[in-house]
């Protein structure tokens, strides 16, 4: 019954924000002309016009993309993070992560293009490099707020470097885990689509730059639809496991 | 004749600048059972920090002669993520060792003793603040210590059952050294065989007053006024 709970109430979140979108776009919908901003229903009832055949491969790609992108920055960031804190560079690190995070998004593309030519490298190579800051620093900050009573305590019994890690460090940093994917999936969701922009001739950025080229706004409405859907269930994944697996670390003493 | 278990000479600390233990002297040998009785603020705590070996004095000395020492912080330390029996198992797993099935049974034994019996599966959230105390307690003394160190053990745990529990930890432990920081009359009275007793809110020896019979001078807490 628990576990079943666990997993609606997440799921109902997710719903009722997602409902909430679709209302404030089909209400701004009819404050302005359809050629600017259609509604949900102009969007949908017309996808057989403007839908590419190859649209679920695309839409795949784009996927393919941003998870190895973003699982690439979730995995450096969280390891360079508590690398640089068990070495005591936190300042260092975060200095380094915030002048990374002041290069413009297109630069890097670009460079990224010309290192690599058109295809899925630029945009993975882009999602990581722009994710990768935010996780650092977050991670480095997540380690910063450990238990500093438990963490004497354990002190005070001898306890081995693992165990410290083990029951210190990595307790403290899963409530920053959470946040890193909630936070690191809404920004690689906008990146893939700007590293598609520039670095790919597939991929759902690829066709939200042609269709916003021909000024099909229904088609690019749809686009950000499907993107927002993923961020969406990507959301209500991450809430669920944390809610489940990982639920003991959210308890307090 | 054997070193003491625990030796400190002449300690000194002082926090931005302002003496909290000054020129304090303590000595415990094996069985011996000494209760540091200071009113609030004194530096009792920081004396328990010194001797946990998390701070350093300022000067003087803190000599332990034993591997086996304990402490119970005056805050539970309750890992929250860990059930009762986990954190009362912790020291084990922390120093990479295995307690194994007597390390079990004294848990279970002392489960028993402070009224916790089938507490074991609860989260430290799910307690009480006399139950947490009480887990504690018991994960101090579940590597039989051959020195502890109590500060403020029993607090929020009823009369009954800190009688209870001190009648059981002397009579499994007999050898055990104790050093029992508190500010309760009572709490002497059931542990120690002696006090230094500290009228004035500084832990110095010459505020220090060594009571060998605490039974007799805590009979009546006015003693204190």
């Amino acid at each position: 019954m628990k576990r079943q709970k666990a997993f609606s109430t997440p799921l109902r979140t997710e719903l009722l924000g997602f409902g909430l979108v679709l209302a404030i776009w089909a209400a701004a919908s009819t404050v302005y002309p359809a050629y600017i901003l259609p509604s949900p229903t102009e969007t949908f009832a017309s996808l057989a016009e403007y839908l590419p055949s190859s649209f679920a491969t695309q839409a795949l790609l784009t996927m393919f993309r941003l998870v190895i992108g973003f699982g690439a920055a979730l995995v450096m960031g969280t390891l360079i993070g508590i690398s640089a804190y068990w070495l005591g560079i936190q300042n260092i690190a975060n200095s380094l992560m915030v002048s990374l995070q002041v290069i413009p998004g297109t630069v890097l593309g670009v460079i990224f293009l010309l290192l690599f030519g058109l295809g899925s490298m630029a945009p993975i190579l882009l999602v990581a490099a722009l994710v990768l800051p935010t996780i650092v620093i977050n991670t480095v900050r997540g380690l910063d707020n450990a238990d500093t009573l438990l963490a004497q305590y354990l002190l005070s019994v001898h306890a081995t470097r693992m165990a410290t890690l083990r029951f210190i460090y990595l307790p403290a940093l899963v409530p920053t885990l959470q946040a890193n994917i909630s936070l690191g999936i809404s920004l690689a969701s906008k990146i893939v689509v700007l590293g598609e922009f520039i670095g790919a001739q597939d991929g759902i950025g690829y066709l939200l730059n042609r269709a916003q080229i021909t000024l099909n706004m229904r088609e690019v409405f749809f686009y950000l639809f499907v993107l927002l859907a993923f961020s969406l269930v990507a959301q209500a994944a991450n809430t669920l496991v944390f809610a489940t697996i990982f639920k003991k670390y959210s308890f307090t003493g | 004749m054997d070193k003491p278990l625990l030796c400190v000479e002449s300690l000194v600390k002082e926090i931005a600048g302002q003496a909290v233990i000054s020129g304090l002297n303590i000595t415990l040998n094996v069985s011996d059972r000494t209760a540091i009785f200071a009113p609030s603020g004194a530096g009792k705590s920081t004396l328990v920090r010194i001797l946990s070996g998390l701070e350093l004095p300022t000067t003087g000395s803190v000599s332990i002669h034993t591997d086996r020492i304990s402490t119970q912080f005056q805050e539970p330390r309750l890992f929250p993520f860990l059930t009762v029996r986990q954190n009362i198992l912790l020291p084990f797993q922390a120093q990479g060792i295995d307690g194994g099935a007597v390390a079990a049974e004294w848990m279970r034994e002392w489960l028993e003793v402070s009224n916790m019996a089938g507490t074991g599966d609860l989260y430290p959230y799910q307690l009480s603040g006399g139950m947490k105390q009480k887990v504690s307690f018991i994960r101090a003394i579940i590597q039989r210590p051959q020195l502890l160190i109590l500060d403020e053990p029993f607090q929020s745990i009823d009369m009954k059952t800190k009688a209870k529990m001190a009648r059981h930890l002397l009579a499994a432990d007999p050898e055990m050294a104790l050093l029992l920081i508190t500010h309760l009359p009572a709490e002497v009275n059931l542990l120690a065989k002696r006090v230094l007793y500290f009228t004035e809110p500084l832990l110095a020896q010459q505020n220090a007053r060594l009571i060998e019979e605490p039974a007799w001078f805590f009979r009546d807490e006015n003693t204190l006024q």
